[in-house]
């Protein structure tokens, strides 16, 4: 589905990213984790197509895709949800996903939708900077499965929400995967990445070092030493 | 009225056509005599900058096709103040300090004026305008000359109007800027003298568009007759919107408003209306200009263009008098007494300003004709 | 009744401001700077609106058409080529380039049709005037309501209801989410362009059948309707609209009491009162910039 070779650039300053190699298989669940600053924002930046300088070489389903607008991206059926607050402050729930049917070649209907996200059909009127921060990550989710995408790339969907909405997001993850949309995740919470993702990979400073089965990494000792917390372990390089 | 007269305008104009191309080699022969010209060029108040631009033009034309002063050809800078007085004191500036001129003829607007009287005394240059009216400028400086009479004898002029129309109740509207407040103190005080009282002396803005509570408030004070001092674009507009909302008092206006743009823009509610008009034009000398002026533009003068031209040639005459120097040309401008211009016979008192006598107009069938000497 | 009569000029002096006030506020909204051509473009409007009736001979409805469809273009023209190379340029640069497209477009004017005053007149069937409750209201001015209704109606439904106005306002509230998402955003700015470049040429046909036409006359225009925007809440429509009435009603009762002569200073004193007391303005929001309606 999705394949970056060798993949440098950055903001116009120093490169952020110095040799990004990773592969997403059509309907497969890759995570990206890596320590703070590493890239991975930048890496999905890179493949949305909002990335300032490119280098390398980024293919989908073979097709070269650097330079892509996102809008042509999202006719090609990627969906990019970047990091933070992904809503529209002014507009209603129902008018976010009015606003991605009109932009998305295959988009279903907000109904159809709503059938799968039923805790937003009584927020359908409210506009969405009065949401809370769950309400507003399952609105950013709602609004591209509505796009029907076959590449889903996300940033840190988790980021500040209770466990339990935690809970909500990688369920919704795991239902669009069911569907067959293959889904690039970036995750600071790698232990809870790990566990739902098919793959991953670990970037470290703009380079992707390790990948692994997700149950492999989470098991491998360097991976648990560095992002998931263990006790730093004698083994270690 | 002040159009080229048939056959007679067309061979003068022919003759001052050919004594133009004949004498532009005689006066090219020595260095120009350089003098400063600063006026509203554009903007809102280019109708009257333009106008006089064209009556320098013409003079200047004249004066080089004589063989310029004493050999030397006459030339003008012009400059554009877009009725700023911050534009105007910058090109004051350049023409005295980069240029060298011992003269600058402006600005139109007393507001513009009263800005280089100061640039004027402090650097000993001749100021000399043409239709600046402001009473604050009488006496101002020693280096200012006013070429048409100042509002005190305009507003004094208004009062006879009043009694030559048996009107002791009148309002007065008038354009906020030192002319229209000169104006209004002035008719103010000597109709009150003269036993007349104002119902309400309304004020209205420069550039403004939209007078309809103005005029509603004159029209509520029960007057009907109602003097107006302004400039052509805010008052011909103002007359307009009275007669939408068909308020038809007795107009009188100033001498600003007697120009064909400002009765096409009044339209028909100008009909009627009385028009002062500063200096004398059933002159021998006024046809001459008119018929040159009518032949080089191709369009009737306005009554700037002759002061305007009056004020060149008046300029000329103390260069050839006094030297191409300020203090010799504000000495012969100062001993000017009785020269005969295109707008009228030209004395200076002592405060600066000539002695004036209006004519007066009345407006019929959208021509302004003339009326009645004042 | 004099006080009827006085609120029905402040409010047709009002409905003018409010449809140059709207693309001012919309651009705003949008791209967080003032458009200060804006004035301008309503010049440019009155002078297509009179050569539409003047030199062409068409009827008034014909020559509106003229004047909404002449300045959409021009102001995505000012949009594509004085701003959007500027774009990541900061605030200050869009502000210079603006000044010098105003001096330009003036300056082009009055090349083209001179520095003369014009006026067009209205047609005969708006020549007549209506007495309602003893104020007396002209047949153009009556246009003026009905065609500011119609124009501030049609945007209200354009941004509020339809995909472009959607677009429009996620592009106003978060640009780069827009980017990322695949919202036309370029598309979008322009289409602000045309709206309230369109309703300023209407402003500019109407505003010169009630008043005089000037190569300048965008100047003082555009200074009242900032005002206007400023007092309304800068980035909001209803405020734009609500702030233009209020300050052309309050500019006609200062000229009955203190002289007309007051209208402009009342027009700055509304402005710095507004920074002063409440700096959102009436309908604004603490936080300004998404377009609201
Ligand atoms: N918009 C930006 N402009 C310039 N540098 C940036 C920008 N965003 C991120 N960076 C830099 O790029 C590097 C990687 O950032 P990012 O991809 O956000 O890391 P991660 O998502 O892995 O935490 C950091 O050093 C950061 O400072
Ligand atoms: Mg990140």
């Amino acid at each position: 589905m999705l394949e970056l070779r060798g993949v440098a650039g950055g903001y116009g300053g120093p490169q952020v990213l110095r040799g990004v190699t990773l592969r997403v298989a059509a309907g497969e669940f890759v995570a990206l984790i890596g320590p703070n600053g590493a890239g991975k924002s930048t890496v999905l930046k890179a493949v949305a197509g909002v990335l300032p300088r490119v280098e390398g070489e980024i293919a989908l389903e073979g097709r070269p895709v650097q330079g892509l607008s996102p809008r042509a991206l999202l006719a090609l059926g990627v969906v990019y949800l970047p990091q933070g607050r992904n809503v529209f402050p002014s507009l209603t729930v129902l008018e976010h996903l009015e606003l991605m049917r009109d932009l998305a070649p295959h988009a279903l209907s907000p109904e159809a939708v709503l059938e799968r996200f039923p805790a937003l059909r009584p927020l359908l009127g409210r506009r969405a900077g009065l949401l809370s921060g769950g309400q507003q990550q399952l609105l950013c989710l709602a609004r591209a499965a509505l796009a029907s995408p076959r590449l889903l790339l996300v940033d840190e969907p988790s980021l500040g929400l209770a466990p339990r909405v935690v809970e909500d997001v990688f369920a919704a993850l795991a239902d669009l995967r069911g569907r067959g949309v293959s889904i690039l995740l970036v995750e600071q919470n790698a232990r809870r990445a790990l566990a739902a993702a098919d793959r991953a990979y670990v970037l470290e400073l703009g380079r992707t070092r390790l990948e692994g089965r997700g149950r492999e990494l989470l098991e491998d000792p360097r991976v648990a030493q560095l992002y998931l917390g263990a006790p730093v372990s004698a083994s270690a390089p | 009225m002040r159009g080229a007269k048939g056959i007679a305008a067309s061979a003068a104009a022919l003759g001052v056509f050919l004594a133009a191309t004949a004498g532009a080699g005689a006066a090219a022969g020595k260095t120009p005599y350089v003098v400063g010209f600063i006026n509203h060029l554009t903007g809102p108040a280019a109708v009257y900058g333009q106008s006089m631009m064209k009556g320098t033009e013409l003079a200047v034309a004249q004066i080089n096709a004589r063989g310029g002063i004493d050999g030397h050809p006459l030339k003008v800078i012009y400059k554009d103040d877009q009725l700023n007085p911050s534009l105007a004191v910058s090109a004051f500036n350049t023409l005295v300090g980069v240029d060298h001129v011992p003269v600058v003829m402006g600005s139109g607007s007393s507001t513009v004026t009263l800005a280089l009287v100061p640039l004027a005394t402090r650097t000993h240059t001749v100021l000399i305008s043409s239709i600046s009216t402001s009473p604050l400028l009488a006496g101002s400086s020693p280096w200012f000359f006013g070429v048409m009479a100042d509002d005190n004898a305009q507003g004094a002029e208004w009062v006879k109007v009043a009694k030559a129309l048996h009107v002791t109740r009148a309002a007065v509207m008038y354009i906020n800027n030192d002319y229209g407040v000169g104006v209004m103190k002035v008719f103010d005080k000597d109709f009150a003298a003269a036993g007349g009282k104002v119902l309400v002396n309304q004020s209205f803005p420069q550039g403004g568009t939209d007078f309809r509570t103005d005029i509603l408030k004159v029209e509520a004070s029960g007057a009907k007759t109602v003097f107006i001092v302004g400039h052509v674009q805010e008052a011909g507009t103002l007359l307009a919107q009275a007669g939408q909302m068909g308020f038809h008092p007795q107009w009188v206006g100033d001498t600003a408003l007697n120009a064909p743009q400002f009765v096409q823009l009044a339209g028909a509610e100008a009909n009627g209306m009385i028009l002062l008009s500063a200096g004398n034009h059933f002159t021998a000398a006024y046809r001459r200009f008119s018929a040159a002026f009518t032949a080089r533009f191709h369009e009737a003068p306005t009554i700037w263009s002759d002061f305007a031209y009056d004020t060149t040639n008046l300029v000329a005459r103390a260069i050839a008098r006094g030297g191409y120097d300020a203090a010799g040309i504000r000495a012969a401008l100062a001993a000017t007494r009785g020269y005969v211009g295109a707008s009228g016979v030209k004395t200076f008192q002592r405060d600066g300003f000539t002695a004036g006598n209006f004519d007066w107009y009345r407006v019929r069938n959208g021509q302004i004709v003339f009326w009645h000497a004042g | 009744m004099i006080a009827l009569q006085i609120l029905v000029y402040g409010l047709v002096t009002g409905a003018n401001y409010a449809l140059v006030a709207v693309g001012y506020t919309l651009v705003y909204g949008i791209l967080k700077f003032i458009n200060f051509t804006h004035g301008d473009v309503a010049m440019v409007g009155s002078f297509l609106a009179l050569t539409a009736i003047g030199a062409m001979g068409l009827g008034l409805p014909a020559a509106v058409g003229v004047a909404v469809v002449g300045c959409a273009i021009l102001g995505m023209a000012i949009e594509r080529v004085a701003y959007r190379p500027l774009r990541r340029a900061g605030r200050l640069t869009p502000l210079l380039t603006a000044i010098g497209v105003s001096l330009l477009l003036e300056n082009l004017v009055q090349l083209v049709f001179g520095a003369a005053i014009r006026t067009f007149s209205p047609p005969p069937y708006l020549a007549g005037t209506v007495v309602v409750a003893g104020a007396y209201v002209t047949g153009v001015q009556i246009a003026i309501f009905a065609a500011t209704a119609v124009a501030v109606a049609v945007l209200a439904w354009l941004i509020g209801r339809t995909a472009l106005g959607r677009q429009i306002r996620a592009t106003a509230d978060n640009f780069d989410l827009a980017v990322a998402m695949g919202v036309p955003t370029d598309r979008a700015i322009l289409a602000v362009f045309a709206l309230g470049s369109a309703l300023a040429g209407l402003a500019g046909v109407l505003f010169g059948m009630e008043t005089t036409v000037t190569p300048t006359m965008g100047i003082s225009l555009g200074i009242s309707a900032f005002a206007a925007v400023v007092l309304g809440g800068i980035g909001s429509v209803p405020g734009a609209v609500v702030g233009a009435l209020v300050l052309g009603v309050a500019e006609n009762v200062g000229a009955w009491f203190l002289g007309g002569s007051w209208s402009d200073g009342i027009g700055v004193l509304v402005l710095a009162l507004t920074l002063l007391v409440r700096p959102e303005g009436l309908l604004g929001r603490r936080d300004p910039g998404a377009v609201k309606l």
